[in-house]
């Protein structure tokens, strides 16, 4: 891993922390929690993928943990910008897509439905 | 006029010659088409290139204009479609194998709008794949390059969009901007980026990334095209329940070459010590020019979590990324495993297969964010972070009516030269990212050189004032020369 290169822009991701050290990377994402992740996600990874996002995963996470240093007591979460509260609409029958419309990309069908793998055994 | 330059026309200019018959859509679409086939080896910008679509419909349009009398801005003008948006028709790659075969049965609603006013659409614009990157290096299929050095990146993610209108492949483009992907290449090509104000544009048949960060946006030669563009494509539409019923402005109406009595504010803290001594000189002439023009400025603005924004961004965005990407699961559309012998190992190996490293990255980081004993110490941390970036935005445009910095810390980088380390990657994005956090509109502009490479000046605005950002864009450009520069292809 290369180190990174720029410690002033470093500052900003790391406030009150400046430390030229910073390329020693604590593993606080083991290859096991990479691989519990990947099992959340769906993702097949290769063994050298996981062994590469534990280490850019931790490096990541070191870079998270520096909102710890602001005080957000009291402050409500913001999920968007907008003041829009319960957007309504009338559940109006309108011509949309035709069956063949939305099935024309998928990649297998039976009788004008999605096919999909056995879900039970 | 010669075929040749009819490529390199603003889209009022086109609109004037079409106007008077000067020139024809057909015409006007063969030197688009002919550029790009020139050119297009060298830069590759585009997935997909429409030529035979395009003509016919040119040919359409000049009936159209013919018979009808009928001409808006955009009618007749070839247009450049970031590969993200859906055209109805057209594939749409999202830059991506997972989409590499993906036909939308729908037009996005921006698309319906141009089409209205009958635009002639030439291509699908190269990407970062799902919009994540800052290069196009992590695009599915090939890097772009920059054509004022081919050595160099275009930025991203819209980088296919900002090199198709540098170098003629289009008179304008559409990207979209989830943390700097219009501006950023818009400053790297020397090119007009604006990213409106969250709910502004609809983002219906936009293939979702970030679902509160995500806007579209007009890519131009210039600030009027650029007004010309966001007159079209803003609104409210039902299909995207976060665009507001805000009226929409005449956006050229407030283009005057003006900016007296406005009080512009220079934030320091996106002036940091690793800024390129260029990007500062540029800059700091930006404002000087703007102090001539009647700008009251203060060069002592503050805001001092923008530190915290990119730590906050890239909690937020992965972590949306994350829930919206879970729909590729290789079933209703998009890439598959053909082979699997059961549904767990099917959606593994699709996923596995169909997404790039940094789309799995950004999975990953954002999966681990959401996931039970980590929600509330990352993902939750950072939106209340968000709300505080809010409210420092809200202060600072009670004093000030605009905000002006650069647009990305460094000029065009190598290719590579960032493709390994990821944090470095996402630094490109550092001014440009809390403009999407705090969903406020801003443009980049060219705003000078180094050597030959261009420099972006991005200019900031309250919520729903793309008026005054415009305004001072244009004042702005109408004060300098840097937007007339075109690349030399070598």
């Amino acid at each position: 891993m290369k180190t990174t290169g720029d410690p002033a822009l470093l500052v900003m991701l790391r406030p009150g922390c400046y430390n030229h050290q910073a390329n020693r990377i604590e593993m606080k994402i083991s290859h096991d929690l990479v691989r519990s992740i990947a099992g959340l996600a769906r993702i097949g990874l290769e063994e050298d993928e996981v062994e590469r996002l534990g280490v850019q995963m931790s490096r990541m996470l070191e870079y998270f943990e520096t909102l710890k240093q602001l005080d957000t007591t009291g402050v409500p979460p913001a999920a968007h910008i907008n003041p829009l509260q319960n957007v309504l609409r009338k559940d109006d029958v309108v011509e949309e897509y035709s069956q063949d419309d939305v099935l024309s990309n998928a990649p297998r069908q039976a009788e004008k439905c999605f096919q999909v793998q056995a879900i039970l055994e | 006029m010669h075929e040749q330059e009819l490529n390199q026309l603003t889209i009022h200019e086109a609109h004037e010659l079409l106007k008077s018959r000067q020139v024809s859509a057909v015409e006007l679409t063969q030197s688009v088409l002919k550029r790009t086939s020139e050119g297009e080896d060298r830069v590759r910008a585009c997935i997909t290139v429409t030529d035979d679509i395009a003509l016919a419909e040119a040919a359409r349009v000049d009936n159209h204009i013919r018979t009808s009398g009928e001409i808006t801005p955009l009618t007749g003008i070839p247009v450049m479609i970031k590969d993200v948006i859906c055209t109805r028709g057209i594939r749409t790659t999202c830059g991506s194998k997972m989409l590499e075969h993906f036909v939308p049965p729908y037009d996005a609603t921006v698309i319906e709008k141009i089409r209205a006013e009958n635009a002639i659409i030439v291509g699908k614009a190269n990407m970062d794949e799902f919009a994540m990157g800052s290069s196009n290096e992590h695009s599915a299929f090939f890097p772009t390059r920059n054509p004022w050095d081919l050595s160099r990146v275009p930025g991203g993610s819209s980088g296919g969009s900002a090199v198709a209108v540098a170098a003629g492949e289009a008179i304008y483009a559409l990207g979209s901007d989830t943390g700097g992907s219009n501006r950023q290449p818009a400053g790297f090509c020397n090119v007009v980026g604006l990213k409106p104000t969250y709910g502004r544009v609809s983002r219906f048949g936009l293939i979702a990334f970030a679902s509160s960060l995500d806007q579209i946006g007009p890519m131009t030669r210039d600030v009027t095209d650029c007004a010309l563009v966001m007159n079209a494509i803003a609104g409210h539409d039902p299909q995207d329940s976060t665009s507001v019923p805000h009226p929409v402005p005449d956006y050229t109406r407030k283009l005057i070459p003006d900016v007296k009595g406005l009080r512009l504010g220079v934030p320091r803290e996106y002036l940091v010590e690793g800024t390129e001594s260029e990007v500062r000189l540029a800059l700091e002439a930006s404002v000087k020019k703007l102090s001539e023009l009647g700008a009251e400025i203060d060069w002592e603005a503050s805001l001092p979590y923008t530190r915290y924004a990119l730590t906050a961004f890239y909690i937020l965005a992965p972590s949306e990324a994350s829930a919206n990407l879970a729909r590729y699961d290789g079933v209703k559309y998009g890439f598959s495993v053909p082979d699997a012998r059961n549904v767990i190992e099917a959606t593994e190996r699709t996923r596995e297969e169909g997404f790039g490293p940094e789309v799995k990255r950004r999975i990953m980081l954002g999966t681990y964010a959401l996931s039970s004993g980590y929600h509330d110490a990352h993902y939750l941390r950072a939106q209340k972070v968000r709300t505080l970036i809010i409210r420092e935005f809200d202060r600072a445009f009670e004093r000030y009516d605009a905000l002006i910095t650069p647009t990305s810390p460094t000029v065009p980088f190598k290719l590579g030269d960032k493709l390994e380390d990821p944090v470095q990657m996402y630094l490109s994005d550092v001014c440009t990212l809390p403009i999407n956090i705090a969903g406020v509109p801003a443009i980049s502009v060219p705003g000078g050189f180094a050597g030959s490479l261009p420099i972006g000046v991005q200019i900031v605005g309250r919520p729903f004032d793309e008026e005054t950002v415009l305004r001072v864009a244009y004042a702005y450009e109408q004060a300098t020369d840097w937007h007339t520069r075109r690349p030399e292809i070598r």
